[in-house]
């Protein structure tokens, strides 16, 4: 025997009840459940996905108020509902049905829908899964990135200190050429005083020095102190 | 007491019936609570002769009851050795009745009933609607529920256990091979899964208090709530926390099976939640004031 609520008649039922007049979904789900006698009645949590998918072949839709969504028929539903008018038909006469179909048409029900909600649970947890594990790559490859970053970092400190170290060592080293190959004015001028007593010394050698000689050298020492003193001596003003 | 043999299809009607039990073999059966007559409609029959008997307390026992099977050849009732016996057959009673189920390959339906619920099968599916308080096992049979109310129990070895609209005290559902998922309303029942390889799912209210425990061997786990924080050590892996104000437990447990907790849409606005059309317009004043009530 086929189920009265098989394939496609709940939905044409659901299409009934909401040419009657427009109905918040919790209205659906009683009077889905005086259709089956009270015996069953769908959960939220299939009911809805359902008029959700109707909504949006186009045959219903849904205005908020209150906060709370009202759905109604459109136009295309209502010629869905015209096109199947004999299946309603049936469906509406067959209102003595026996225990056998009534516990048919709760399977039919029952397994539909948490066929629908498995599907949505399943699909809804692999994503989640999915995410999940997307976002601990991500959080690893952070790290990584983060090490690198903190590796690289380090690595042009130290190439930073190394290059300042170096500059300061050549600094220093040139320092010390610059004492001992190119000297300092002064030490140049000291030097040149130096070789100067040397010369001289030279020329006098080792003998006795006469009076007129003496007096001689003298003047001419004096004059070259005159000579320098007035390159060195600020000018007087 | 009262008893019939039924050799052919056929419909009897009852005065009273205040507990019910079947133990068939193969075919159908379907247990509906309805306040009109009790009625038990045997649509199709073949094989050994259904016995029916009824006492003066309004026990029902349909079934296989004396000497027709010997336990000696139980394989035989299954093959169909010396003639298949099966049966399909509908029963209507009193919602408040008790039930009690013990089949082999029987595909059950069993709804509308607000006493206990018992099915113990072998390899048919089992779909549960509209309950109270139900315990269902079955080895390869799957086990469906929608609106169960109560207590919700169930057991498989390799079928798979899905409800939708679940709520009250409790739910446990434990099997090795099938897949566990669960949608849950509330008010929340304190949840216990257990897998080994099967996947556990648990779908909850956007807004709910729950205090959670997720474990897995060699699984993943996973879940939509910020509050759940995932851990993990050599040899398990878990999530813990708890959600708005705690309250209900979920426990879940898998060897290799993946353990997911999932957060209903926000603009869900189902009825399980709002239980009447102002109901979820009380709920968003009282969430107010009870914030201002704290600070």
């Amino acid at each position: 025997m086929s189920p009265v609520f098989g394939h496609g008649s709940l939905r044409l039922y659901l299409l009934k009840l909401l040419d009657e007049a427009p109905r918040h979904g919790y209205d659906l789900i009683r009077l889905l459940e005086d259709r089956f006698m009270g015996t069953y009645a769908p959960s939220a949590g299939t009911i809805y996905p359902r008029l959700a998918r109707l909504e949006t072949e186009g045959l219903i839709t849904h205005s908020v108020e209150d906060g709370k969504k009202i759905y109604r028929l459109t136009e295309r539903g209502r010629a869905e509902l015209q096109a199947r008018a004999e299946e309603l038909a049936d469906l509406e006469t067959d209102i003595s049905r026996s225990v056998h179909d009534l516990a048919d048409e709760v399977r039919e029900q029952v397994r539909g829908s948490l066929s629908d909600v498995r599907e949505e649970l399943k699909h809804a947890a692999r994503d989640i899964r999915r995410q999940q594990r997307h976002e601990n790559r991500q959080r690893k490859l952070g790290i990584k990135d983060e090490l690198k970053g903190a590796k690289q970092e380090l690595r042009e400190a130290r190439q930073e200190l190394k290059g300042a170290w170096q500059e300061a060592a050549s600094d220093w080293k040139g320092e010390r050429r610059e004492a001992t190959s190119t000297p300092s004015s002064y030490g140049r001028l000291e030097q040149a005083l130096v070789e100067f007593r040397q010369r001289v010394r030279a020329v006098a050698g080792q003998r006795v020095l006469t009076e007129e000689e003496l007096r001689g050298c003298l003047v001419a020492l004096d004059d070259a102190y005159d000579r320098v003193a007035a390159i060195l001596r600020p000018p007087a003003t | 007491m009262a008893s019939w043999t039924i050799k052919e299809p056929t419909t009897l009607t009852f005065d009273m019936v205040k507990k019910l039990r079947i133990k068939t073999i193969s075919g159908t059966v379907d247990v509906v609570g309805a306040d009109t007559r009790p009625t038990l409609e045997v649509t199709s029959l073949s094989g050994k002769d259904l016995e029916i008997r009824l006492d003066d307390d309004g026990y029902l026992d349909i079934g296989y009851l004396n000497r027709q099977l010997r336990w000696s050849d139980p394989i035989g009732w299954i093959t169909g050795r010396g003639g298949r016996t099966s049966v399909n057959l509908s029963v209507a009673v009193p919602p408040d009745c008790d039930i009690d189920l013990d089949v082999v390959s029987v595909t059950s339906v069993v709804s509308g009933i607000d006493g206990l619920v018992r099915v113990n099968g072998v390899a048919g599916d089992v779909t549960l609607a509209r309950l109270a308080d139900v315990e269902a096992g079955t080895i390869s049979g799957s086990i469906e529920a929608e609106r169960i109310s109560g207590t919700f129990a169930a057991k498989t070895v390799s079928g798979s256990i899905t409800a939708a609209g679940l709520s009250g005290r409790a739910a446990i559902a434990e099997t090795v091979s099938g897949a566990v998922a669960l949608d849950v309303e509330p008010p929340l029942p304190t949840m216990h899964l257990t897998t080994v390889s099967g996947d556990a799912t648990v779908r909850v209210p956007h807004k709910c208090d729950l205090e959670v425990r997720l474990t897995t061997t060699s699984g993943q786990v996973a879940s939509s709530f910020a509050e759940i924080r995932s851990s993990a050590q050599p040899g398990s892996r878990s999530a813990d926390g708890t959600i708005g104000a705690g309250g209900p437990r979920l426990r879940a447990h898998t060897v290799s099976g993946h353990v997911t907790l999932l957060r209903r849409d926000e603009d869900y606005d189902g009825p399980g939640e709002a239980g009447g059309d102002d109901a979820d317009r009380r709920a968003g004043p009282v969430g107010a004031s009870g914030d201002e009530a704290t600070q």
